[in-house]
């Protein structure tokens, strides 16, 4: 039916989950890019949020809740019989930053896909991934095969830390996207290193 | 001056939004634009119960043998998502391939767990401090 592999052996126990958060702007490929490495076609799922009091700037006496209606797109590598990864695609703006603390909870690191063009779309995530101290990488989408700023541009425009990478990719490409993963596991790896030394 | 494109001028002069103290309003953008209004159906399957937020959202459920020898037993909504949780499958595939609102989705899978029928794993608790995990990811993106 719904099921796209073959039949779990009842009994064996479901592999753990993991995951990693592809964070930016409307629009700017995150969606292509979860497709062009997950081993399903990327899935959407549909989270009603309640934020409270966001955006009051009365006295203070009233408080509201807004719900908004967040979707995200995501996909999924079977690492092992006992392990996934799962890749979340996040809306990166500012007025979702709620529910980031929760949507970024146990995950392993960001990726944060830039389009250079609208570079100011990306700094709500950098800020939140900078402040919580999840490991990322910035990738910079190449629309139409060709970057339109330098890299070193985009690095200095968006004042990010020398050993966060900033690096080109393409959503549209397996191999472009497999490269982006394995950067952001070696920033994730070396800091784990650097930990447990 | 607005648009998308910025000039390079006006690009490096800008701030970082959070850092600033500032909280720029931008037109809403990637939202459903959806309201909740058209999700009665399944807010009344789990008898009202919400669940809020987003938290254990890739908790991964698989049926287990008492529960594949009661499905019968389960009521409809209750028995698409036993079902589908032959093969191992998290909330939120369960929310996005049977189409229900994640926090329906969650109530409902968890209410399967407390009664026996699914098993859960739960995400790894602080993956970023286990490099031997961090290596099996390294290993499994390079043989893609």
């Amino acid at each position: 039916m719904l099921s796209t592999h073959s039949e779990h052996p009842v009994s064996a126990p479901a592999p753990v989950p993991v995951k990693i958060i592809v964070a930016g702007g409307f629009g700017v490929g995150k969606t292509t890019l979860v497709g062009a490495i997950s081993e399903i076609p990327p899935l959407t799922t549909e989270a009603a949020m309640t934020s409270l009091g966001a955006g009051v700037d009365n006295a203070g006496e009233v408080t509201t809740k807004t719900t908004t209606t967040v979707a995200m797109d995501f996909g999924r590598i079977t690492v092992d019989e006992s392990l996934r990864l799962y890749i979340f695609g996040t809306p990166g703006q500012d007025r979702f930053g709620f529910m980031w603390n929760e949507l970024t909870a146990g995950a392993l690191g960001a990726i944060v896909l830039v389009d250079s063009r609208r570079i100011d779309d990306s700094f709500p995530a950098l800020d939140f991934f900078e402040n919580r101290g999840l490991p990322f990488v910035v990738a910079v989408n190449q629309f139409s095969g060709h970057l339109s700023h330098d890299l070193n541009d985009v690095r200095e425009a968006l004042d990010v830390d020398l050993d966060v990478p900033v690096i080109a990719t393409d959503a549209r490409s397996r191999a472009a996207v497999k490269q982006t993963l394995l950067v952001l596991l070696d920033v994730v790896l070396q800091r784990a290193m650097g930990r447990t030394r | 001056m607005n648009g998308p494109v910025h000039g390079e001028h006006e690009r490096q002069s800008l701030s970082r939004p959070f850092l600033a103290g500032l909280q720029p309003t931008r037109d809403p953008i990637s939202v459903t634009g959806q309201e909740e209004a058209g999700a009665i159906r399944p807010y009344f399957v789990t008898q009202g119960r919400v669940h809020q937020g987003l938290s254990g959202f890739e908790t991964i459920y698989v049926l287990t043998p008492g529960g594949a020898a009661g499905l019968d037993q389960l009521s409809f909504e209750h028995r698409d998502i036993a079902a589908l949780c032959r093969s191992p499958q998290s909330i939120v595939e369960i929310s996005a391939l049977l189409k229900l609102p994640l926090g329906v989705a969650t109530v409902l899978t968890r209410d399967l767990a407390t009664q026996g029928y699914l098993a859960a794993s739960e995400p790894v608790a602080d993956p970023a401090n286990d490099p031997s995990l961090i290596m099996r990811l390294i290993n499994a993106v390079h043989a893609l």
